[in-house]
């Protein structure tokens, strides 16, 4: 049986990926400027550092996915049908009596990922911070039951 | 001599990672004793390098009304060397990072934000996690948890 606390450590360790992954390429970046050759399949180290500028943005989806997989399996442990998922955190949400500016926190949330995968960079005026997106989430399972 | 086929030594493994949160578990609760904390166990699914899947114990402790959970992330059974992350919940900030190693916990990270390095006097060996230590973190976390 799927356990809430296995879901929250999975929403978390989406962030601790991202923050690796930062960690990593700031690190791996002065070296490739100074020693491109060793740079393969046509890479600069230009692409890098989009990559650094666009790490956040793509481990929001990230840990948005994991969230929404969170629903859909307990959703599915009482029903059968595959809501959008808007309709999913408000049917969850009142399901689980949950406070409306919790399950508004989460439509925000759900918004700035909508605005990730639909709007071209540069058009997007989501903040994106993973950090209180992760809090955000992370306190809207909490009211989830520890097992289903 | 008899040798451990690898099913064997899994479980052998498995079950000295279990008894190892056990031992912390049982410190903490005595560490705590005189708080008016509650205390509880929960299932946690842990996946063993990639070769299985087995379920672990974290720790919920509650104080007032601050919520905490000592979450067991990872084991390392050739060199018996273990992490247990402290979390606020239910957002899930990050608090503490505890590492078992050479037969001790000890406190590897404190989030800045809940006490200044300086509350643990550390020099540069990580502080040895002990009933002082720990009473200390949770009165850092009762007094700063909620501003994170």
């Amino acid at each position: 049986m799927p356990s809430r606390f296995d879901w929250h450590s999975q929403i978390n360790s989406v962030e601790n990926e991202f923050r690796a992954n930062r960690i990593a390429l700031e690190f791996l970046l002065p070296r490739l400027n100074s020693e491109p050759k060793e740079l393969r399949e046509g890479l600069s180290p230009r692409i890098f550092q989009h990559v650094i500028n666009n790490l956040e943005r793509t481990f929001f989806i990230r840990i948005f996915a994991e969230f929404e997989g969170c629903l859909r399996s307990y959703y599915s442990s009482y029903k059968k049908t595959e809501p959008m998922v808007s309709q999913l955190i408000d049917s969850i949400g009142s399901k689980s009596k949950m406070p409306h500016s919790r399950i508004a926190a989460v439509h925000l949330i759900r918004e700035s990922r909508n605005q990730i995968i639909h709007i071209p960079l540069g058009f997007a005026s989501a903040v994106v911070n993973l950090e209180s997106a992760r809090s955000g989430l992370q306190r809207y399972v909490a009211f989830l039951p520890e097992i289903w | 001599m008899a040798t451990m086929n690898e099913a064997e030594l899994q479980n052998y493994r498995i079950s000295d990672w279990q008894q190892l949160l056990t031992n912390l578990y049982t410190k903490v609760q005595s560490w705590i004793a005189n708080r008016d904390c509650a205390v509880r166990l929960v299932d946690k699914t842990y996946e063993f390098n990639g070769s299985g899947r087995t379920k672990i114990q974290a720790m919920l402790i509650q104080e007032d009304a601050i919520k905490m959970i000592l979450d067991p992330i990872d084991w390392d059974p050739v060199k018996k060397e273990a992490l247990v992350d402290l979390y606020i919940m239910p957002q899930y900030d990050s608090g503490a990072r505890f590492f078992f190693g050479l037969n001790d916990w000890r406190i590897y990270w404190v989030n800045p934000q809940i006490l200044p390095v300086s509350e643990f006097q550390k020099t540069d060996e990580e502080t040895l996690l002990n009933k002082e230590n720990f009473n200390t973190l949770l009165d850092g976390l009762k007094q700063n948890a909620v501003s994170l």
